[in-house]
């Protein structure tokens, strides 16, 4: 099962992001292996749609949860149309690791 | 038929005082063909100190949003690439395409993009277009956007075209700030006024209006409303930009408090009512 | 920028929309907002008797901020029953999404996608004290 954790930077290390749509980069873990593998947000600084625009890629990749600070509205319809898990951490300094440690 | 626009960059400094006494002063003084329209479509007010406007006509203005006809569709994603606003999700493992109308701008590159004959436009209202008649002039204009859309600017556009050409005088209130909308309002007028104030933010402001309409190269002329408050700053910089200072009308609380009871055109003192002729005769020398 | 007001929890919202006072002339002294959080707090504190510190986390938010939003409400009772005021209840800070859950354990918030309805448990923690954030 794949999951999306937001993340400001491209490793482990790197601070939770809490955006969802404007988030820097995706973690996308795999929580079977635990192997991560990260992918820069193309639409951080679009005008308009990003959020949108992610749940695309999110959907492309096959995820079926996402971790995040919070979602707009477009993107929550969307996520939910196609039966993407949301979940919200509302921590304010945690990095990518603590959230998948989390997990486990 | 002349255009002049009013416009300010910041909010507040009196767009609306201004467009709405010129409104008067012109018929009373110049010509009475003269119209007002407010372009300020996402809180139109003029129509408020108007208080026996009759409403004339009034027409629900579309804007062409396509629609995806997902028969035809073959997810190839060339739409959603070419779309520069991110309006269009296609998703193709699941067979999904959609168009938020609520992101897009009618530009039709999704249209021309599609080899599939996939895209077809359906009408979205964005706004109205009304006009009124008023004691005096020519009459009102307004464009009142539709609450949740994001098409000002092509509201402006469209209000601007259903303005009967005349032999006087347009008079255009602009919405404030310096974006496309104001672009918009400003860009086919024969003469700009900015109404600025004498305020730290009322300077910041006009100088954005002053490198935007120099980039656009429009002339334009200043009013210095509520004339008195603040510093000297908004003088030392138009005098160092040599921007002609068109007219001045004086803080008055009084006045102001006239303009919250909606009676700004009721009982205008004299001083106030020798501002606005000067400020015509001196507009006439530019249009 | 501002920093985000965090969401409050409610365990469940009020079952009225206001009070009207009756034998005053109220129809121009006005009312009060009473944010849902208000309504909780005051819920929390003086009718279920907790003490703030458990209040506050019931709440997810920190002891001082519970204070805070606890004052404001006991202010606002206090202002409507002095003037007159009807007292509405409105939506506030609260969180009230339909389909959202949160867990008891670590506080997140989630929601649980259609065809996995029956997996009740939190996709953080695995704790299965779970409860859904607006049961009306």
């Amino acid at each position: 099962m794949k999951t999306v954790i937001t993340s400001t930077g491209n490793g482990v290390n790197s601070q939770f992001d809490k955006r969802f749509g404007r988030a820097a980069w995706f973690c996308v873990l795999d929580e079977e292996t635990g192997k991560t593998e990260f992918y820069e947000n193309p639409n951080k600084d679009a005008q308009g749609g990003a959020g949108t625009k992610t749940v695309e890629k999110m959907v492309e990749l096959g995820v079926s949860k996402v971790i995040s600070g919070d979602f707009g509205p477009k993107a929550k319809d969307l996520l939910d149309k196609f039966n993407i898990q949301m979940v919200i951490i509302q921590d304010d300094d945690v990095t990518v690791e603590d959230v998948i440690r989390k997990i486990k | 038929m002349k255009k002049i626009a009013v416009a300010s960059g910041k909010g507040g400094t009196g767009k609306t005082t201004v467009s709405v006494n010129l409104y008067h002063f012109i018929n009373k003084y110049l010509t009475q063909e003269v119209q007002l329209v407010d372009c300020d479509v996402e809180e139109p007010n003029d129509l408020l100190f108007f208080g026996n406007a009759k409403e004339v006509s009034r027409e629900t203005i579309n804007q062409m949003v396509p629609r995806i006809d997902n028969e035809k569709c073959t997810y190839c994603r060339k739409c959603a690439e070419w779309c520069e606003f991110n309006a269009i999700v296609v998703i193709p493992p699941v067979q999904f395409a959609e168009v938020n109308p609520s992101l897009c701008h009618s530009c039709g590159a999704c249209l021309v993009a599609c080899e599939y004959d996939a895209m077809k436009e359906y009408p979205e209202p964005i706004g109205e277009v009304t006009f009124y008649k008023t004691e005096e002039g020519l009459g009102l204009a307004e464009g009142r956007l539709k609450i949740g859309s994001a098409m000002q600017t092509m509201l402006i556009k469209e209000l601007k075209k259903r303005v009967p050409d005349n032999d006087g005088i347009v008079l255009f209130d602009a919405p404030p700030g310096t974006s496309c909308p104001v672009v918009e309002t400003v860009s086919d007028a024969d003469y700009i006024l900015l109404v600025t104030e004498p305020t730290p933010f009322g300077l910041h402001d006009l100088t954005l209006m002053v490198e935007m309409l120099k980039e656009i190269k429009q002339p334009f002329g200043v009013i210095v409303n509520k004339a008195g408050l603040g510093n000297n700053d908004v003088y030392d910089y138009l005098k160092k930009e040599n921007i002609e200072i068109i007219g001045e009308i004086p803080f008055d609380k009084e006045y102001a408090s006239k303009y919250a009871a909606g009676n700004l055109l009721q009982d205008i003192s004299h001083e106030t009512e020798q501002r606005y002729k000067e400020i015509i005769e001196k507009i006439k020398t530019k249009i | 920028m501002p920093r985000r007001r965090r969401l409050r929890r409610m365990v469940s919202p009020p079952g009225f929309k206001g009070y009207r006072p009756y034998g005053a002339n109220s129809d121009d002294s006005g009312y009060v907002e009473l944010l849902y959080e208000e309504y909780e707090a005051l819920k929390l504190a003086d009718y279920n008797l907790m003490n703030h510190l458990e209040a506050s986390k019931l709440m997810g938010v920190s002891r001082a901020t519970f204070a805070r939003i606890y004052e404001s409400a006991r202010r606002k009772i206090a202002q409507a029953l002095v003037e007159s005021k009807e007292i509405k209840t409105v939506y506030g800070n609260a969180h009230l999404d339909k389909d959202w859950y949160v867990c008891n354990d670590c506080y997140v918030r989630f929601t649980i996608p259609r065809p996995h309805r029956h997996r009740h448990h939190c996709p953080m923690c695995k704790s299965e004290k779970i409860e859904l954030v607006n049961q009306k």
